[in-house]
């Protein structure tokens, strides 16, 4: 894009450092600007949502409950389906009810608060805890003495929530990225429209259609076909 | 599935971040010869693993651009 540059804000939330950026020209800054800001009030609510260092938060009621249903936000849904399906799938490597052994080990606070302490046991812990989803009523449960953490999954989460939010925020948004601690999502075109940031080859992959698996408006748009992009693209670093 | 000793670094790419997020976490604990097993549920899914010691190991169609210097790496 000619004149195009990556427009972007750095914040901290869910325990990490943040950054959301966009392709725009200087013309474009102000829409820019908007898509930056929903990109990061999403992230903020995400946190919000599926933090649980955060007593009130959807997944703290929920880890709480004690095996009852609980009535919880869309994402929470949303999130949990894809982690008992990954665990299913990697056959329990990733397992979302690990949360009774990271306290365990000492991982009982926000990473920025961590003091170093002798890890305790954990109890009676076992792995493939149950966790029910009923999609009609929006609800959930976990077995009672289960407990769930979405720490890693809940940012990759809402990268991409985000990134939907900037689309939403600005249809024509050319390219947009969304970095939470190492978890990213792109779409789009770089500034420079080459190799190296956002990923072409996803662009190129027309058969790469976004897979309708949330039924939350920003989720559930269909692909903008007039762009050539169709999906946004995750990263993951460990 | 108990955990193993896994790889150094984990790179995993794919259409959805929350589903690469959780393959890295798994494919973290998971000996590297294993990795594409452990992928071959997901094909849209893909690999970067840097082992303690060798060359970089790719797991599934890494659908992005490799620098010069670590397709480098990977050969």
């Amino acid at each position: 894009m000619i004149g195009a540059r990556l427009v972007q804000e750095a914040f901290r939330a869910m325990g990490t450092e943040c950054v959301v950026g966009a392709t725009a020209t200087r013309a474009e800054a102000a829409h820019a600007r908007r898509a930056l800001a929903a990109g990061r009030r999403e992230v903020e609510e995400c946190e919000q949502v599926l933090s649980r260092f955060r007593p009130g938060s959807d997944l703290s009621r929920l880890n709480g409950a004690n095996g009852a249903w609980r009535s919880v936000d869309q994402r929470l849904i949303d999130v949990l389906r894809t982690a008992l399906r990954v665990r299913r799938e990697t056959e329990g490597r990733f397992d979302p009810t690990i949360l009774p052994v990271l306290i365990a080990a000492g991982y009982d606070r926000s990473f920025e608060h961590l003091a170093a302490r002798p890890p305790t046991g954990a109890g009676d812990w076992r792995p493939n805890a149950v966790v029910e989803i009923d999609i009609v009523t929006q609800q959930a449960r976990v077995e009672a003495g289960a407990a769930v953490d979405l720490g890693g999954i809940g940012k990759g989460f809402a990268a991409e929530r985000a990134l939907w939010a900037m689309r939403d925020a600005w249809l024509e948004l050319p390219g947009g990225l969304v970095d939470l601690g190492g978890d990213i999502a792109v779409w789009g075109v770089t500034p420079d429209g080459g190799p190296g940031g956002f990923p072409s080859p996803i662009r190129a992959r027309p058969d790469r259609r976004l897979r309708r698996s949330g039924s939350t408006r920003a989720l559930s748009r269909p692909p903008d076909a007039t762009r050539g992009a169709s999906a946004p693209a995750g990263s993951s670093t460990i | 599935m108990p955990a193993d000793a896994g790889p150094l670094a984990v790179t995993v790419v794919g259409m959805h971040a929350a589903e690469v997020e959780a393959y890295a976490t798994a494919l973290a604990i998971t000996p590297i010869e294993q990795a594409s097993a452990c992928l071959s549920a997901r094909p849209t899914v893909s690999a970067l693993l840097v082992p303690l010691e060798g060359n970089a190991v790719v797991a599934g169609d890494l659908p992005f651009l490799v620098a010069p210097r670590l397709a480098e790496v990977i050969a």
